[in-house]
C-alpha cells in the first residue's frame, strides 16, 4: 500500500470522530458590473448575476465532498459591498437590493450571503447612510444575509461617527428581532482593517480589488487539535505542544488545499485563499476553549489563557502557511462565545469576564464575537465596546471584529437561544458606569502614529 | 478478440485509486458480500489488508476504479449489500491521503 495503515487511520479519524470539515466554500462574486436606472432594475440585475454565477456551487461542492468523504459544513456567497451599488441611490433601494439578494441565496440552497457592507473607515457617504438606515429592517426581514462594516484602519484612523450611528442600529435591530433573542445582532458585525477575502461569515465581502468571481475555503477542526493535546504527557514543554499543533495545522490546511483546487477547477473560477482558521461549533469536543484547557487551564479566562490562546493562534497559522500559497482570510483560532460549549461554560460559571474575552482579543483571530449583552445596555455603552475593540485592531495593525447582541428583556446571568451553529450564550454583564460623554462627542480618533510607515 | 479488444479499453481507460477503509463487529461473509458489490461495478481490487483486533473487522482495501465513478453511489450499495452487519464505511480517493501525508 502507498500509505501506511496509520496514516490512512489518522485521516478517517480526522472526519469520523474529531469532527474535522471544510468550514465553507465560499464563492466571491463581483457585482461591480450591476447598473440599473431604477432600483428595482438593479435589484433584478443583482439577482440575476448570483444565481447565474452561483448555480453550479451547491451541487459541485457536494459532489466533491462525497469523492473525498469530507463535509463541507456551509456553503455560502460573499459579494462587492453592497454600498458601492447604493451610491446615487434611493432611500428604499437598499431593502429592495436586500431582498433580493436573500431570495438568490434561498433559491440557490446556500447557507450565508455575505457582502451587505460599506466601508466607513474615512466617512460616510449618502449612499452608505440609506445602507445604514435600512439595517434593522434588512436584518429582520431577511433570513442568509450578513451585513458588515469597516470603522476604522490602521491608515486612516477611527471613525467614530459610523460607530455611533451603528451602535444605534444594533440596538435598533436587536428590538425589531427580540422575539428570537436578537438574532438580527448575530448577521452584523462591525470591523477595524477588514480584510477583502474572509469567507466566513458573519463578515464575509468580496473587496473592491478581487477579480469577477473566486472559490475561497474556511478550513476548521478544533476537534483534531484537542484529539492531538490529549495524546500528549501532561509535563511536555509549550514549544512542543506548538509543534504538535503546526503538524495538525498543517494536515487540515493540506485537506484545504485540495478543495480550494477541485472546487476551482470544476467551477472554472480562479482560487481565492484558504482560511486557516480553528472554528469552534456548539457540539460537544468541537471546541477551541477545551484545546485551551487542555495547555493547562482549569476554566478559559483565568490567568494564562491569554498566553495559551497567543500559543494556538500562532501555531495554527504557522502550520498552515507551508500546506498552501492561497492564505489569507482571518486565519486563526475564533472564540466566538455561544458557539463554544468550553467558553459558554467559563462565561456561565463566571471564570470568563467581558474584559477578560477584550484582552483575548489581542490575540485570537477576530475580535468580540457573538457575545451576548444584557437588553438594557445604554446604546453610548455598545458604542463604547466598538470603539475600544476596533482601536485595538487599528493600534495593533490587525483585524478585530465586534458581533455583539444585546437581547431585550435578558439581564446578566440569563442565556440566549440562537440554534444551529450560532448556539446559545449566556447573557455578560458589561460595565454599567457611563460613557456617554465620549459618545455625545463624535468625530473620528487620528490615524494612530503607528499607521505611518512611510 | 473481443475480449482483448475489452481488456484494452478497460486498461486504457483513466483510472484513480479509491481508498476503502470497513470498521464492524466481526461476522462470516463480510468480504464476500463487498467483493460482490466490487464486481458489479467492474472495480479492481489493487491491495488488501484485514485484520480482526478484539472481534472488531478492520478491512483497508486499495480500489482501481474508472474516473468517472459515483463514491457516493458505490457506497451506498455496498452499505445496502452489508445491511445485515454492523459495519461503518469510508471511501475516499487517494488524492486526500497524499495532501495530508506526503510533500
Amino acid at each position: 500500500m502507498t500509505f501506511q495503515l496509520s496514516e490512512i487511520l489518522e485521516s478517517i479519524s480526522f472526519v469520523s470522530l474529531d469532527h474535522f470539515d471544510i468550514r465553507t466554500v465560499t464563492l466571491g462574486l463581483s457585482l461591480r458590473d450591476c447598473s440599473a436606472t431604477t432600483p428595482r432594475g438593479l435589484a433584478n440585475c443583482v439577482y440575476d448575476r448570483i444565481m447565474t454565477a452561483g448555480s453550479r456551487l451547491i451541487p459541485t461542492v457536494e459532489e466533491i465532498s462525497a469523492r473525498y468523504n469530507v463535509p463541507v459544513a456551509n456553503k455560502r456567497v460573499a459579494i462587492t459591498p453592497v454600498s458601492f451599488l447604493c451610491d446615487g441611490s434611493q432611500e428604499h433601494t437598499p431593502l429592495l437590493l436586500a431582498k433580493a439578494i436573500d431570495r438568490a441565496a434561498h433559491e440557490l440552497g446556500v447557507d450565508f450571503i455575505g457582502g451587505f457592507s460599506g466601508l466607513l473607515q474615512r466617512d460616510i457617504t449618502r449612499g452608505e447612510m440609506h445602507l445604514l438606515n435600512s439595517l434593522p429592517e434588512v436584518l429582520s426581514q431577511t433570513k442568509r444575509l450578513c451585513s458588515s462594516f469597516n470603522v476604522a484602519t490602521s491608515r486612516e484612523g477611527l471613525n467614530f461617527d459610523a460607530i455611533k450611528i451603528l451602535a444605534q442600529q444594533i440596538h435598533e435591530i436587536a428590538l425589531k428581532t427580540a422575539d428570537e433573542d436578537a438574532i438580527g445582532c448575530a448577521k452584523l458585525v462591525v470591523f477595524a482593517n477588514a480584510v477583502e477575502d474572509n469567507p466566513f461569515m458573519a463578515g464575509a465581502f468580496h473587496g473592491i480589488s478581487q477579480g469577477d468571481e473566486c472559490i475561497s475555503v474556511g478550513i476548521s477542526g478544533p476537534g483534531v487539535v484537542r484529539q492531538v493535546m490529549e495524546s500528549l504527557p501532561a509535563d511536555l514543554p509549550l514549544h512542543k505542544i506548538a509543534e504538535e499543533i503546526k503538524k495538525t495545522s498543517f494536515k487540515m490546511t493540506r485537506v484545504g488545499e485540495l478543495f480550494l483546487q477541485e472546487c476551482s477547477k470544476a467551477m472554472g473560477y480562479p482560487p481565492g485563499i484558504i482560511d486557516i482558521s480553528l472554528a469552534p461549533t456548539p457540539v460537544p469536543g468541537d471546541s477551541v476553549g477545551d484545546v485551551l484547557k487542555l495547555i493547562g487551564l482549569e476554566q478559559v479566562g483565568t490567568h494564562g489563557t491569554t498566553a495559551a490562546l497567543a500559543l494556538l493562534n500562532d501555531a495554527i497559522k504557522k502550520g498552515g502557511m507551508m500546506a498552501t500559497s492561497h492564505v489569507g482570510g482571518m486565519s486563526g483560532a475564533f472564540i466566538p462565545v455561544s458557539e463554544d460549549a468550553a467558553m459558554i461554560e467559563s462565561a456561565k460559571n463566571g471564570s470568563l469576564t467581558f474584559d477578560k474575552l477584550e484582552s483575548l482579543t489581542c490575540v485570537c483571530s477576530v475580535g468580540l464575537d457573538m457575545v451576548a449583552i444584557p437588553g438594557d445596555t445604554p446604546v453610548s455603552t455598545i458604542a463604547g465596546i466598538l470603539a475600544d475593540e476596533c482601536a485595538l485592531g487599528m493600534v495593533n495593525h490587525k483585524t478585530t471584529g465586534v458581533r455583539i447582541i444585546p437581547v431585550p428583556g435578558k439581564v446578566a446571568g440569563d442565556m440566549a437561544y440562537f440554534g444551529g451553529l450560532l448556539g446559545e450564550a449566556p447573557i455578560m454583564e458589561v460595565h454599567r458606569e457611563s460613557c456617554e460623554q465620549l459618545f455625545r462627542r463624535g468625530g473620528f480618533i487620528p490615524t494612530p502614529i503607528q499607521g505611518f510607515r512611510n | 478478440m473481443c475480449g482483448l479488444r475489452q481488456w484494452l479499453t478497460s486498461t486504457l481507460r483513466p483510472m484513480r485509486k479509491v481508498y476503502l477503509t470497513v470498521i464492524g463487529r466481526n461476522d462470516i461473509g463480510i468480504i464476500a458480500n463487498i467483493t460482490q458489490t466490487l464486481l458489479a461495478y467492474r472495480i479492481s481490487i489493487h491491495d488488501i489488508t484485514q485484520k480482526i483486533v478484539e472481534n472488531n473487522f478492520v478491512l483497508f482495501m486499495v480500489l482501481e476504479c474508472q474516473k468517472d465513478l459515483n463514491v457516493a453511489n458505490l457506497q451506498k450499495h455496498l452499505e445496502q449489500s452489508t445491511r445485515q452487519f454492523s459495519l461503518k464505511y469510508m471511501l475516499a480517493e487517494e488524492e486526500l491521503f497524499n495532501s495530508m501525508h506526503r510533500i
